[in-house]
């Protein structure tokens, strides 16, 4: 039997080892934490940087430079759209090589362009962006100025309806993810490698930035490889806020523009929005997402709520008509392929 | 007796009032407790600037020159804050500047601006990345 004094010493120092010691596994749960998230960082922009290209465009006035990324073997890349508008030529430099591109459209609704260049090629897997939540970590490979590829990390930190007071043509991801001038049209990965958005816009002074869903994107190829062109949807019905919700929405007819798929429709004014196409409605806000994915001449399914009844009601919306009027449309010839994955 | 000539008695007595006795014990210390009093009463500007006077004073500055001074100072603040500033344009359209080898000048092309322009022979260069969207749509209508 140990002395009293004795006793008490051995406990304390145990208590000082166990104490001592938690602290180093702490410390080492952090490193390996840490060193794991940085391996997969790496890992990931080895795996797909050959896919991430730089975009040089040249008009009268100067010389444009951004980033892009192909999106399947045949040469198809997105990009940013203000890289592309209205250049004379543009070039696609990746792996050593320095090819000419053909604009394939460049959509300044969503801010993105789709090139085509004749080489086969890397690229990158589409993932899912609806599975995008707050503090999801992204990763972005650009090519920043004049500066090789690198990588760029952050989490997501909200989406975005709007900006700066005014809306954008679909909810974007907003990351805490620094940017910087020449990365607009970059990749933007989750830690699987896949890309689930394109860089669009930077937030102040670059801290933060703006990212397209990938969903978005698709929803542009998808009309490219279809049609050729673009087909934004037109419906013609004017929404307000109804001053409760009923069935959960507060988005309510508010008018039907005349002559408009609209008004053969059956829409009345005071019908609750419930679903627009497959996007769900809650607020008036909802309605944006819901219009960026119909497609004009696609039967889309409108649920409401009139009544106390819901309903469904179909509606074949016709040619948006500020697409009438638009310069940048595809120059896909007839004879042209495009797959999609 | 006429209005004036009491007048003039009254004036006759009053070269003869004295103030009453131990008037004159305290006065010392009744002079300095009156001018602290009104010195506490003095704002601190009001001391301050009667600092700052005090300390000139010497220097037989002309009370002309602190003022042609301040004026001096109020214009210079003036002109320096009301310069322009150098405009840049925005849009593809008016990106057009006056060149120059010794004065590079930015160039704007959409919402970014470019990292140089550093000679008359070499084109702008603009690296992209702006900080509005493409587009603003209204969640009124669809």
């Amino acid at each position: 039997m140990l002395p009293r004094a004795a006793s008490r010493f051995l406990s304390l120092s145990l208590l000082a080892l166990a104490v001592v010691g938690a602290g180093q596994t702490a410390r080492a749960a952090d490193s390996t934490v840490a060193d794991a998230l940085s391996s997969q960082v790496r890992k990931v922009f080895e795996d797909r940087r050959s896919a991430v290209v730089k975009v040089r465009s040249s008009d009268s006035l100067g010389i444009r430079f951004g980033s892009g990324f192909f999106a399947d073997p045949t040469g198809l890349i997105f990009t940013h759209a203000g890289i592309v508008i209205k250049a004379d030529a543009v070039n696609v430099m990746f792996g050593g090589r320095d090819l000419p591109a053909r604009v394939l459209v460049a959509d300044e609704r969503s801010g993105i362009a789709i090139l085509k260049v004749d080489a086969p090629t890397s690229s990158i897997p589409i993932g899912d962006s609806g599975k995008v939540t707050m503090a999801t970590p992204l990763i972005l490979i650009g090519y920043p100025e004049d500066l090789d590829a690198s990588p760029s990390f952050g989490i997501v930190g909200s989406l975005d309806k709007k900006h700066l007071g005014r809306y954008f043509s679909t909810t974007h991801i907003r990351a805490n993810l620094p940017v910087s001038r020449g990365e607009g049209g970059a990749p933007v990965l989750n830690l699987d490698g896949e890309v689930v958005g394109i860089l669009v816009g930077r937030v102040d002074a670059g801290a933060a930035c703006h990212i397209l869903p990938i969903r978005a994107a698709e929803k542009v190829r998808s009309d490219l490889v279809r049609f050729g062109e673009l087909r934004p949807a037109w419906v013609g019905v004017e929404v307000e806020d109804a001053p409760e919700p009923l069935g959960g929405s507060t988005a309510k007819v508010g008018a039907l523009n005349p002559e408009t798929p609209a008004s053969r429709s059956g829409l009345e004014p005071g019908d609750i929005l419930l679903k627009i196409g497959s996007t769900p409605i809650t607020t008036s806000e909802d309605v944006i997402d819901a219009a960026f994915f119909l497609t004009a001449g696609d039967n889309a399914e409108i649920e409401i709520l009139r009544g106390g009844t819901k309903q469904s009601l179909s509606v074949r919306p016709a040619l948006h008509p500020l697409a009438r009027g638009q310069e940048m449309q595809a120059t896909v010839l007839p004879d042209e392929t495009l797959h999609l994955d | 007796m006429t209005p004036e000539e009491n007048l003039l008695k009254l004036l006759r007595l009053k070269r003869h009032e004295q103030p009453p006795p131990g008037y004159f014990d305290d006065f010392v210390a009744e002079f300095r407790d009156r001018q602290r009093a009104e010195l506490m009463q003095l704002s601190l500007r009001e001391i301050i600037w009667e600092r700052i006077c005090d300390f000139l004073q010497p220097f037989q500055v002309p009370r002309l020159a602190y003022a042609t001074v301040a004026a001096v100072a109020v214009a210079a603040s003036v002109a320096i804050i009301a310069r322009p500033s150098p405009q840049l344009s925005g849009g593809l359209a008016s990106t057009r500047q006056p060149m120059s080898l010794t004065a590079p000048q930015p160039v704007m092309i959409g919402n970014s601006v470019p990292v140089s322009m550093a000679s008359t022979s070499s084109p702008s260069v603009h690296y992209v990345l702006p900080t509005q969207p493409a587009n603003y749509a209204s969640p009124r209508s669809f």
